[in-house]
């Protein structure tokens, strides 16, 4: 790194557009949490009621938890499961499998799909009557695995995070894929005469230069778990789906804010303390993150 | 440099991958078929081929709701904004990762924050910002928050620059380059992998934005195709044949722009040009 | 170096400005532009006809609508009002919501009461329009109701009938079920799909709670709501909504009704064009659930139309169409563009399928509006309605406690 005053200039522009469009704006988010308003009218200023009723207040609190349960639970699957994913997908076609052009392509396209035609296709795969998974089981005879799929409690959530997962599991492997051919290439060409195997390879050699990557994928992953809306609200609706099992903080923000599609009855100061405390929790997870990867790494 | 001949775990992986792709071969293919279906068709025959072909929903799409002027408008909106984006963001970036300063790590941090709160919430002093620069139902504006919602981009390239030896800064300052001259000379081509990964996904990101066009491109003649299509959706039992063709229609460039981009990302990189 | 940055900002910025202002000059003699907001594509085409109709009438004016989105609708429009820059005239929910007191303590609307005359309309559609005595939006001739639509064809060739009394109805539904069909397909995950079925099932079994409700004088924690709930609840279980309705959402359960799966489907009136569009072939007829005593009762709400935003800068204009929306000309055209049913003296229904569904004797007022006229100050009864309807049907909710909690967000007035 340069010390040199020259960063002034490259970070200005980009400092000064992000700065007036994105964080006053959010500054004034925070403002609003601290009044009574409806988004219209006067402002009443409470102080920390809202935040109270966030934590404190029985039926509040109940929804509260259950949607950042949700949030959390989906965060350890995105970083468990859908990482390592990513990872073993881009080093396949990394290493040219057969394929592996095909792959790349058709791992990344349902991203490509914006989420209201996703919900299409929930409704065209997975409803109960029309639905063509119910009538593939009931056609070739499986009539016990039928099911209610979003309607059933027990595996609702599952099935909304194999949804997300295909959807968007083809942007960490693009940056993984990216990074994979940074790697230099001598020195897998001196493993290779080495005589390692392509177990050895992987994990001796390469993965160790995969690090930036999946440090990048994965505290973006956990800020997409916490801030997760779209998907689940095109199909699990507004209201967090059957028994809650499909509900989000982002979901809950939207819902109270800007209250229901046909009666809508707006808080936007109540909806700015939901959105305040996810940002919190978001803004201390990723601090977290930094610090652990630094010390993790030394840099 | 990897061995051409696969075995039998290669073999497997293949295979593995092929099923998985399937679903998305499954679902997009239906939706393509599907948009030669006429609307009763639809009704009995979801999945499957049409009786008959018909490009009605094509003609009532493009032609009699001027889809394609949405068309235009997106790619347009779209183009401007990532090339505006990825200027903006990859300075910044480099900015933040290749120099020492007080307040670096807390900058980074900053430039994070945009992802981490729904623009919702703060979409009524953004409108009052907006208007007061009246940028609202202008594609200017619109390409500035583009711009503006860095947080994205700038987290990719900032990481990458900071894993960019510095042998090749310092050599340069020593060939007597300007600060400028090194960033957009010698960075910007050693980072196309990332600059295209950057491209792809934002380019996915914008096109596919239905909400910001929703607030600040009130007028008609300004609408996104995603918007349109957002609106077909919102009514969607009424319209749902035409809502199969415009998703089709909205598929088709951002297939073609993640083929040439996800190319230069698997051949931008000259072997070894960033050796340390 | 600093200078470029600097220099690249204020070009973007002055780009900005000229492209905005080069967009707003307006020239002499051209006609006056009027905006006008709508909240959902459903509304689309009686929007249009009735605007184009004006327009021909008044050629020195010109409307141009936007449609917006059910779900987005209310956060842009006060962004734009708390912005000061609103359309011309907008839609609103009027009293229904708190939509009304909240735009009008805002100054946002005009005050139309000397403006347009609403007095050939019926109280409760003047009452949608009308706050503090004064009118601030053009009323609606349009009825909002629930009917249970049925598959003529399906009726036909197993010799069913409509049924005359509420034990027919559920006798009937057993039928359906026993001949394989879904009797009466239901999204079990949509909480207003459900409402429109609780309302109908509330309404025909007891109806004398809902008349004292709607004044005031009934509580909703009554054995007789409980016993409703428990009425849908048994439906579910002996499988008349279909074994897996839990997992169906609105537009599944018109469609397996539609492909003809299900029998009947209860849903709003405003569905009526959807169903026929969806199926053309498919003969539809519409009935509400008869009360025990042979009685048809029907749940009401009325529609309600556009305000004037109070700063427009053509109010003579403004005012000019929101006399022309009150007139029984737009009416028609409305009704008829929407296929509805109407509640004005000298505007016809729809179609045939509004005139089946309107066909009853005795009005009632809907469950979910005696939530929103007697609710207490402080967390909404509707708000935990919505959230928690669905939870009947998976136990997780029980009825007993369910209107216990609605019933501690209430204030009635009669009691």
């Amino acid at each position: 790194m340069t010390k040199s005053k020259a960063y002034i200039g490259f970070i200005t522009p980009g400092f000064i557009l992000y700065s007036l469009f994105m964080i006053v704006p959010l500054g004034f988010a925070i403002y609003y949490s601290f009044f009574n308003w409806s988004g219209l009218g006067s402002m009443e200023c409470i102080g920390l009621e809202n935040f109270k009723r966030i934590f404190f207040d029985p039926r509040m609190s109940r929804i509260f938890n259950n949607a950042l349960g949700n949030n959390f639970r989906y965060m350890a699957i995105a970083v468990f499961v859908f990482i390592p994913l990513q990872i073993l997908m881009a080093y396949l076609i990394h290493i040219k499998i057969h394929g592996h052009n095909l792959f790349r392509l058709m791992i990344f396209l349902p991203y490509v799909i914006s989420p209201s035609i996703i919900g299409f296709f929930a409704l065209l795969v997975f409803d109960p009557n029309i639905g063509i998974l119910n009538n593939v089981l009931l056609g070739i005879g499986l009539n016990q695995l039928v099911s209610s799929w979003f309607g059933n409690p027990s595996i609702a959530f599952y099935l909304l995070v194999v949804v997300i997962g295909w959807n968007g599991i083809g942007v960490g492997m693009v940056i993984i894929l990216a990074n994979m051919k940074n790697i230099p290439q001598d020195v897998v060409e001196a493993s290779i005469i080495d005589g390692a195997s392509v177990w050895q390879r992987f994990w001796l050699v390469e993965l160790p230069f995969l690090e930036p990557s999946i440090i990048n994928v994965v505290v973006l992953s956990s800020i997409f778990a916490l801030t997760q809306f779209d998907i689940p609200f095109i199909v699990g609706g507004l209201n967090g789906g059957v028994n809650g099992k499909l509900d989000f903080l982002n979901l809950m923000f939207f819902r109270y804010t800007f209250g229901d599609a046909y009666f809508g009855e707006t808080a936007l100061g109540f909806g700015a303390a939901i959105s305040v405390v996810v940002f919190t929790i978001i803004l201390c997870i990723a601090i977290l993150q930094k610090l652990v990867f630094s010390r993790l790494f030394k840099r | 440099m990897y061995k051409k001949k696969q075995g039998l775990g290669g073999w497997i992986a293949t295979i593995l991958l092929t099923l998985y792709c399937l679903i998305a071969v499954i679902l997009i293919g239906n939706m393509i078929i599907s948009s030669f279906k006429t609307k009763h068709d639809l009704l009995f025959n979801t999945f499957g081929f049409p009786k008959e072909f018909s490009i009605e929903n094509y003609q009532q799409v493009l032609i009699k709701d001027s889809l394609y002027r949405n068309f235009i408008n997106s790619i347009f909106l779209t183009v401007a904004s990532i090339l505006s984006l990825v200027f903006v963001s990859s300075m910044t970036a480099y900015g933040l990762a290749r120099y020492r300063f007080k307040g670096r790590q807390s900058l980074e941090v900053y430039f994070l924050l945009g992802l981490m709160f729904p623009i919702q919430i703060a979409i009524l002093p953004l409108f009052v910002i907006m208007r007061t620069f009246s940028l609202t139902n202008t594609f200017i504006g619109m390409i500035m928050l583009y711009t503006a919602n860095m947080s994205f981009s700038l987290f990719i390239f900032t990481q990458f620059f900071k894993e960019l030896p510095s042998a090749l800064h310092e050599s340069a300052i020593i060939d007597g380059a300007g600060e400028f001259t090194i960033y957009l000379q010698i960075m910007m081509p050693i980072s196309k992998p990332v600059i295209f990964t950057v491209m792809t996904v934002s380019f996915v990101q914008i096109w596919n934005d239905f909400y910001l066009p929703l607030v600040f491109l009130a007028k008609r003649s300004l609408h996104t195709l995603t918007l349109a299509i957002y609106q077909y959706l919102a009514n969607f039992l009424a319209y749902w044949n035409y809502v199969f063709a415009a998703a089709t229609l909205a598929l088709i460039p951002v297939i073609i722009v993640f083929l040439i981009f996800s190319d230069q990302i698997i051949s931008g990189l000259a072997a070894g040009s960033i050796k340390e | 170096m600093k200078k470029t940055m600097v220099f690249f900002i204020v070009c973007l910025l002055a780009v900005g400005v000229l492209f905005s202002a080069g967009q707003k000059v307006v020239q002499d003699g051209e006609p006056v532009v009027l905006s006008i907001w709508e909240h959902t594509p459903q509304f689309e085409l009686p929007l249009r006809n009735t605007l184009e109709r004006f327009m021909e009438l008044n050629p020195a004016i010109k409307v141009e609508y936007e449609i917006k989105t059910p779900d987005n609708y209310l956060s842009l429009l006060t962004t734009a009002i708390q912005a000061g820059e609103a359309p011309d005239l907008f839609w609103h929910h009027g009293t229904a919501t708190t939509d009304m007191a909240n735009l009008t303590r805002q100054g946002a609307l005009m005050d139309l009461t000397d403006h347009i005359d609403v007095s050939k309309y019926s109280q409760m559609s003047r009452d949608k329009v009308t706050w503090e005595g004064r009118v601030y939006q053009t009323p609606a001739a349009t009825i909002d109701t629930r009917a249970a639509f049925y598959n003529k064809d399906l009726f036909e060739k197993h010799g069913w009938s409509i049924p005359k009394t509420f034990s027919e109805f559920e006798d009937l539904l057993g039928k359906i079920k026993a001949a394989g069909y879904i009797p009466l397909s239901l999204a079990g995950r949509d909480n207003w799909n459900i409402l429109f079925l609780f309302e109908p099932i509330l309404a025909a079994m007891y109806p004398d709670w809902i008349i004292d409700a709607a004044v005031g004088k009934a509580r909703i924690d009554d054995p007789r709501v409980i016993s409703a709930m428990n009425k849908m609840i048994e439906w579910a279980q002996k499988g008349y909504y279909g074994e897996h309705f839990l997992g169906v959402d609105e537009a599944g359960q018109y469609l397996s009704f539609s492909r003809g799966q299900a029998a009947m489907t209860v849903a709003g009136s405003w569905t009526t064009t959807t169903l026929i569009n969806n199926n053309p072939e498919m003969k539809i007829g519409a009935f509400q659930i008869p009360t025990q005593d042979g009685q048809k009762p029907i749940v009401l709400t009325y529609a309600a139309g556009f305000s004037v935003y109070s700063k427009t800068k053509h109010s003579e204009e403004a005012l000019k169409l929101a006399n022309y929306l009150t007139s029984i000309e737009s009416q028609q055209i409305w009704v008829d563009g929407l296929g509805a049913i109407a509640g004005l003296a000298g505007v016809n229904s729809g179609s045939d399928l509004a005139n089946e569904i309107a066909d009853a004797n005795l009005e009632l007022e809907s469950f979910y509006n005696i939530m929103v006229l007697y609710h207490a100050e402080g967390e909404s009864p509707t708000k935990v309605w919505e959230e928690d309807n669905p939870k009947l049907f998976t136990g997780m909710v029980v009825p007993e406690t369910f209107v216990k909690t609605l019933d501690s967000m209430m204030d009635y007035p009669g009691l």
